[in-house]
């Protein structure tokens, strides 16, 4: 089958590649239908996880038909037109029975590398590099899918694939952002980043019941996107103060809740952002916290920051002072999306929440390397390139 | 300079620091708690006490009279510790690292008890053996019995 692969920094190439094969009895395969860039994979792209080899399958936020089952999964049929959570997991550790389950103990084959990294390892992910399992993608024509019965979710008629598609991972992760950050009813809440989970989380806090929701970012477009679909006000750092404009906008508590949906390539407009570059590079630090830093300094007094971007190792200049005077609570995960995918294509069905808009460009497999440039240069408005396998 | 050079000198140090860091996860995929052999490691494993006791899951139990095996429950809602050492002057594999041995024993009898089959990791697309990426091969190979367990 045709699949795209990461072939070094910066590298993808389109080539062919052995079929994935059921391996455990619970294992299904998927062709798939569509399949999406994510900001996450842009830090696998630049070499910042440096846990892939080449010829990795990447890809972890798609939707297909399903082709084979495996002899226990119960809960798929061959025709069925699925969502696939980019985590995977078992559903049945003591992680995933408290709906944890990108921290699933069952789903990650490498446990050794992410134990040395962090102290622990969180489960696996689809073409997430050898850290996470090292997985095969879903920028392919057809994909492994292990526990089915716990990943994968029937799409209802009424939610069309290229709504369906951002289930799988940018929709529920913006959710679980708005959700375990506590958004509650009358809330003010910021978002940093208006990539795709930057405005679902946008929306979730919207669907909480938040009283105003600011999204911030550079980008006039994806602003403008975020203002026509999502329905929250922005923001635009380069042209107005952040901290002054959240205050009065909050009448001068600062959010309740602050969301960073940027990860650990966050740019910034001051000379900090050379600094962060240099030592990044230099590996004196592997991640740059721009965004963080941001969320935290504004957020209210007693109010709660959530980490929904990408971070892999240590950072600089972490405002622990702010996070501790101001009683703040700081909380971060990958996506937990088990937990929110039926609710969310229920509300996809009823229209609630739209994500059409998000597919900017949408092109055969074979043209993923420019969809990737396309997307890491964010260029012609692009915001994300989604894959049609089938040509 | 012009941007492409500003582009491949950020992507070669990129690249220098990933080199690294497989690195240092390969060089920790021991660490100073493998040197005693004997000791105790455990997991744990959310199965009722029970479930636990009624048989010693078949990766554990191939390792033979060399190991011992402990179970007690775990506090709260966990489940069960399922605890197992090298006994003091058992046969050892010589052909493998005994720490690592126990631990992916101990791991695969979790996910028997647990999930009833162990899962398998994906078969490999394509990829090449070089000097850059060997500390990444040996990272990987050495994964599922690698770590603090
Ligand atoms: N937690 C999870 O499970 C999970 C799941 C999916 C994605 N992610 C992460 O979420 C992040 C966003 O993903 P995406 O697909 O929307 O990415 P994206 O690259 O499309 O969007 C990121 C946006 O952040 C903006 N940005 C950069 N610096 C900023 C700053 N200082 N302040 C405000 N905005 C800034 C960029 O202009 C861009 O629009 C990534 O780090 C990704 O890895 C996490
Ligand atoms: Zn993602
Ligand atoms: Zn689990």
């Amino acid at each position: 089958m045709k699949a795209l692969l990461w072939t070094g920094i910066n590298e993808t190439s389109v080539e062919e590649v052995p079929d994935p094969q059921v391996q455990n009895p619970e294992d299904m395969i998927v062709r798939v239908r569509r399949t999406v860039t994510c900001g996450s994979d842009l830090h696998l792209l630049g070499g910042y996880i440096p846990f892939m080899q080449k010829g990795d399958v990447l890809g972890h936020e798609f939707m297909g038909e399903v082709v084979e089952v495996g002899p226990d999964v119960r809960r798929h049929q061959v025709g069925d037109r699925v969502v696939v959570c980019s985590f995977i997991s078992c559903g049945r550790c003591w992680y995933c029975k408290n709906e944890l389950f990108s921290l699933c103990d069952n789903g990650n084959t490498n446990p050794g590398i992410t134990e040395a990294l962090w102290g622990a390892n969180p489960g696996g992910c689809f073409g997430y590099s050898h850290a996470m399992g090292g997985f095969a993608g879903s920028h392919a024509e057809y994909v492994r899918v292990p526990y089915a019965d716990v990943g994968a979710f029937r799409v209802p008629d009424g939610v069309s694939d290229e709504r369906a598609l951002f289930a799988s991972d940018s929709a529920s992760t913006g959710w679980m952002g708005a959700d375990l950050g506590n958004v509650r009813p009358g809330d003010v809440v910021a978002v940093w980043g208006a990539g795709a989970v930057g405005q679902m989380a946008a929306r979730a806090a919207m669907l909480l019941g938040a009283e105003r929701v600011i999204l911030i970012d550079r980008f006039d477009y994806r602003l403008r996107s975020a203002e026509q679909h999502v329905g929250c006000e922005t923001l635009n750092y380069e042209r107005v103060e952040v901290v002054e404009e959240l205050r009065e906008r909050s009448g001068g508590r600062g959010p309740d809740v602050c969301i960073e949906a940027v990860g650990m390539e966050a740019h910034s407009p001051s000379a900090v952002h050379a600094y962060d570059q240099v030592k990044q590079q230099l590996r004196m630090q592997t991640d740059r916290p721009t965004a963080v830093r941001q969320a935290i300094y504004n957020c209210r007094k007693g109010g709660t920051v959530f980490v929904l971007g990408v971070f892999a190792g240590l950072v600089d200049k972490f405002p622990l002072g702010a996070v501790m005077n101001k009683g703040l609570t700081l909380r971060s995960a990958q996506m937990h999306g088990q937990r929110y995918i039926p609710m969310l294509l229920e509300r996809m069905e009823r229209g609630e929440l739209v994500t059409e808009h998000l597919a900017t460009h949408t092109m055969p497999l074979t043209d993923g390397p420019r969809g990737y440039t396309m997307f890491k240069e964010k260029q012609d408005e692009n915001i994300r390139s989604v894959f049609l396998p089938g040509g | 300079m012009s941007t492409s050079q500003k582009k491949i000198l950020s992507a070669a140090a990129v690249g220098a620091a990933a080199v690294a860091a497989a690195r240092t996860v390969a060089d920790r995929t021991s660490n100073a708690a493998d040197e005693d052999v004997t000791r105790w490691r455990v997991v744990t494993v959310n199965r009722p006490l029970d479930d636990v006791v009624a048989g010693t899951p078949a990766p554990l139990a191939d390792l033979g009279d060399a190991v011992e095996v402990r179970v007690h429950a775990a506090p709260g809602d966990k489940g069960s510790e399922l605890w197992a050492r090298w006994r003091d002057g058992a046969d050892l594999p010589d052909d493998q690292d005994p720490a690592q041995v126990l631990r992916r024993a101990l791991r695969g009898s979790k996910q028997l008890l647990e999930v009833g089959w162990v899962l398998e990791p994906g078969r490999h697309t394509t990829t090449e053996d070089t000097v850059l990426n060997a500390p990444l091969r040996k990272a990987i190979s050495t994964a599922r019995g690698a770590g603090l367990l």
